[in-house]
């Protein structure tokens, strides 16, 4: 950390390059979102509190994001809220110029309209601001982030972002609710089965790039208890935030609710297991 | 042999340090995770016991600018989930012939309810009205 002390402002080549960067990020992370029909309503139907809190709540998460994986090695608390607000400003932009060019948002659009339909999609677009120069950038810097990563609060905490992320990709549409209501609740414990050993499976068994290898010493089970269910069952948190954030879950028996939140419990775990592999 | 013992002693190092914190986390997440498993299976006791059964229950009639709305809340107090489900409101005896609006509900969950809205042109209160569930699809 003391040799990897933050390098004094960069220039603004720099800096023009990794706000570009960001930019590709926003898309690539954003499309999906930006191009789901349910997404373009969602915004403003939506009660307006639930998505006030939701973007409250991603500032802090992606501040801590940009310590795991920013635009640059940051270290102090200065330069992540920083990288947040250069997030969610390429992620609102980005949303924004998206939203546009579909002709989604018109000039005579009201105030709240645009606003809800903005906010909602700024989200994603700006996680993949702050994912791009990890995944697309240079692997310079890569060094002191891969060893934060590799501490526990780093793995759980980039399981939940890629719970999140998929979760978040996937919640909107319709097609949960119908699942949920298609499947009998056997069908739904087999799926919690599957999702949990598919994460342990996916991350320690099979050969992928950036394989966390075990540590020896460390009995399976510790590793498992320790790390796949915790995550999976922050995959289930994930899912149930962005399920009742979008309204999924209102008038809903909790049993049904629970089917719900376990039906986008997969594509959470799913997300949540390859962000330790990918990130 | 000391190669060996350094490689044991680093293995060894994060079973003994471990720290409480981290199996703190993981009894939490093992304990949701088995909470959620145990409330699915005694939900499995109850889910598609009984069929869908569609109760509707209009609220008072409030005007706007085309006429009237009868907001309703539709409860399924069956064990199985409905799709489909036409809402239809029939008015009756408000100086005129009866009066019919019909809407149709997406998904309905067991034991769930979801709101929705009828209009109607003419007063609901200086008639008779009856909000009802005309039927449904099994999702």
């Amino acid at each position: 950390m003391t040799a990897a002390a933050s390098p004094a402002r960069p220039p603004l080549r720099d800096f023009a390059i990794a706000l570009a960067r960001a930019f590709g990020g926003a898309l690539v992370f954003g499309l999906p979102i930006l191009m789901t029909q349910e997404m373009w309503h969602l915004g403003f139907v939506m009660q307006p509190w639930r998505l006030a809190l939701f973007v409250a709540l991603m500032f802090p998460v992606l501040a801590v994001l940009a310590y795991y994986a920013g635009f640059e090695a940051t270290v102090r608390l200065k330069d992540c809220v920083l990288s947040a607000c250069i997030a969610y400003a390429v992620g609102f932009v980005a949303a924004a110029l998206g939203l546009l060019l579909f002709n989604q948002l018109t000039l005579g659009d009201s105030l709240d309209k645009v606003v809800g339909m903005v906010a909602i999609q700024a989200v994603p677009a700006a996680i993949g601001a702050m994912l791009a120069r990890s995944q697309l950038g240079q692997q310079s810097e890569e060094r002191t982030e891969e060893v934060r990563r590799d501490s526990y609060g780093g793995e759980v905490f980039l399981a939940g972002i890629g719970a999140l992320f998929l979760a978040f990709n996937i919640a909107p549409t319709e097609e949960i609710l119908l699942l949920a209501s298609t499947m009998t609740v056997w069908h739904a414990l087999i799926l919690c089965l599957v999702s949990l050993l598919m994460m342990h499976g996916f991350v320690y068994a099979v050969e992928f790039r950036g394989q966390t290898t075990m540590p020896e010493g460390v009995s399976g089970w510790s590793e498992f208890l320790r790390l796949t269910v915790v995550a999976y069952a922050l995959a289930l948190l994930v899912a149930y935030y962005v399920l009742w954030t979008f309204g999924r879950c209102d008038g809903i028996a909790f049993g049904e609710q629970l089917i719900r939140v376990v039906v986008l419990g997969w594509p959470a775990a799913l997300g949540a297991a390859a962000a330790r592999l990918i990130l | 042999m000391a190669e060996d013992q350094t490689d044991e002693a680093r293995a060894g190092q994060p079973r003994a340090h471990t720290p409480l914190l981290e199996w703190l986390v993981a009894g939490l997440g093992a304990g949701l995770v088995l909470a959620t498993l145990g409330f699915l299976i005694q939900h499995s006791q109850t889910r598609d016991q009984t069929p869908p059964a569609v109760r509707v229950e209009p609220a008072a009639a409030v005007p706007v600018a085309t006429g009237f709305l009868v907001a309703f809340t539709a409860y399924n107090d069956g064990d199985t989930p409905a799709a489909q489900i036409p809402i239809e409101g029939v008015l009756v005896g408000a100086a005129g012939p009866a009066e019919r609006a019909e809407i149709t509900l997406d998904l309905l969950p067991a034991r769930s309810e979801m709101t929705g809205g009828l209009f109607f042109s003419r007063a609901p209160e200086a008639g008779e009205l009856t909000v009802r569930a005309l039927g449904f699809t099994e999702p």
